[in-house]
């Protein structure tokens, strides 16, 4: 059958065996990914915590935080592991911390602020992430809830996402298939 | 085109580099608003200043509960636009990431709305004495990576391109280091780094004690054209660690160690990372005394040098 044949075919290839391109570190990828695994049992959010934790917010009002939030990763051209990264903090602030309805874009900007700084060349200032909130928070606060993220996650910020693993994924299929596929690109 | 032309063009387009880059000099630089605290946060005693630079300072503290013996590195942001500086996020969650023995350890931080409290464990209880014999390691040109005497030309030359070859520069660095025991292009300034790396000099003369095959490969590595520097695969394959000694003190036995850390090196340096190499080994006297390293002279140069950019120590002689 299909899946006897589909065995049959598989071979292993080697996705770590461009040593020309520094930027794939081939020769210790495989040790990379080895941590990034161990790191995200520590790093991940609860699953519970909009029954267990919140009282005013519903898990409605978080993914219309994450929509917005994936409009102003577009408006400020952030790369994507920016996003994948501030849903990561926003995820485990909420695990342990109640928030009110009132302050949940707060957390989203301040979160987002937090990622921007780690990841991008360029982050944009205080002032914009106040400005796409059309004003709604005032600097100091903004300032005020990086404070808090940052020392309730205690500065542990490199954190793996999704995004981490699916760019691994997507290469080693590439490695089978030789297609590049242009879907996958914008990754 | 020949090699020596190749060197000869190369070292032209630096030249005017060189040029620009003294001009970088002339600024002036912010002096450090506050005076020595008695006490950080309440739970460290402050006993001295280990080194400062324009991001704060880092003091010798004493845990006031406990007595254990750490060092503070504080950062001032308060007079930073965006608060938090991305440079200081990235350093910290990088440090909470690494537990290891030949890593110093970040301990605790302590933050604040204006400044944060970087608390490590300390390495040498002699730091202080080696910054004030020195008058301190400072440098104009604090947003460098590398402590200054390891730094490679195209770093100094403020290139945006620089790659790995940086590190294997500073081996390079190292390396002469423990022929001659002291630092190779140990300067005041980076200007003056810049002139003793393009002054013409013999290494065979400097080096006069090292082996033939020793030699060629500290001038691969001394390369000034990173593109044509060794890499770390080339370094390793030298025919100068044939025959490897298996003596853990040997020279080629320590380079060997030091080359083998540069891919956990470099994978760090994706996020501005840096480790260096410790050659010391405290516990033996058989290191400090037969006069090759100079019982503070790696280690101390590196762990004080107050750069904004992390520091990781890494000592190869364990």
């Amino acid at each position: 059958d299909t899946l006897v044949e589909l065995e049959k075919d598989d071979k292993i290839v080697n996705v770590d065996n461009n040593y020309k391109d520094p930027q794939l570190c081939a020769t210790f990828a495989c040790d990379i990914y080895k941590h990034l695994r161990a790191s995200e049992v520590k790093k991940r959010p609860s699953t519970d915590f909009m029954e267990k934790i919140q009282k005013d917010l519903k898990p409605s009002m978080r993914a219309i935080l994450i929509d917005w939030l994936v409009e102003v990763a577009e408006e400020y051209r952030l790369v994507p592991d920016t996003l994948y990264l501030t849903v990561n903090y926003i995820d485990r602030y909420l695990s342990a911390n109640v928030m009110s309805r009132q302050r949940l874009q707060l957390l989203g900007v301040a979160s987002m602020m937090i990622a921007s700084k780690y990841e991008e060349i360029c982050a944009p200032q205080v002032e914009e992430f106040c400005y796409i909130t059309d004003n709604t928070y005032f600097k100091d606060e903004v300032l005020e809830m990086e404070s808090a993220v940052l020392n309730f996650l205690k500065f542990e910020m490199t954190a793996p996402t999704i995004k981490c693993f699916l760019r691994r994924f997507v290469r080693a299929a590439q490695g089978v298939t030789e297609a590049p596929s242009l879907q996958l690109e914008c990754l | 085109m020949t090699e020596e032309n190749a060197d000869a063009q190369s070292s032209l387009n630096l030249f005017t580099q060189l040029v620009q880059c003294k001009n970088l000099f002339g600024h002036a630089h912010a002096t450090l608003p506050s005076n020595r605290p008695d006490n950080i946060e309440g739970i460290y005693e402050v006993m001295g200043i280990l080194g400062e630079g324009s991001f704060g300072r880092v003091y010798r503290c004493k845990h006031i509960r406990t007595g254990e013996i750490v060092a503070i590195k504080q950062i001032d942001f308060r007079y930073d636009q965006n608060a938090v500086p991305s440079s200081l996020i990235r350093e910290v969650s990088l440090l909470r990431e690494l537990n290891h023995d030949n890593i110093v350890r970040l301990l605790n931080v302590l933050s604040t709305e204006t400044y944060v409290s970087l608390v490590f464990e300390l390495l040498d209880q002699d730091l202080g004495r080696y910054i004030s014999r020195n008058n301190g390691v400072r440098d104009p040109w604090i947003r460098k990576p590398a402590t200054r005497y390891y730094r490679a030309p195209e770093i100094l030359l403020d290139s945006s391109q620089y790659s790995t070859g940086v590190d294997l520069w500073s081996v390079g660095c190292i390396f002469g280091e423990m022929v001659t025991g002291e630092p190779i292009f140990g300067t005041k300034n980076s200007f003056d780094e810049l002139d003793a790396i393009f002054s013409p000099t013999d290494l065979s003369y400097i080096f006069a004690d090292l082996e033939p095959q020793g030699l060629h490969l500290l001038k691969m590595l001394l390369c000034l054209d990173p593109k044509r520097r060794v890499s770390v695969e080339g370094a390793l394959k030298h025919a100068y660690f044939n025959d490897l000694p298996d003596h853990p003190r040997s020279r080629r036995y320590r380079l060997i160690l030091l080359l083998k850390s540069l891919p956990v090196h470099n994978h760090l340096r994706t996020k501005g990372f840096i480790l260096k190499a410790n050659f010391q080994d405290h516990n033996d006297p058989a290191t400090s005394s037969n006069g090759r390293v100079p019982a503070d002279s790696l280690e101390n140069v590196i762990s004080c040098t107050p750069n904004s950019l992390p520091v990781l120590y890494l000592a190869c002689s364990k």
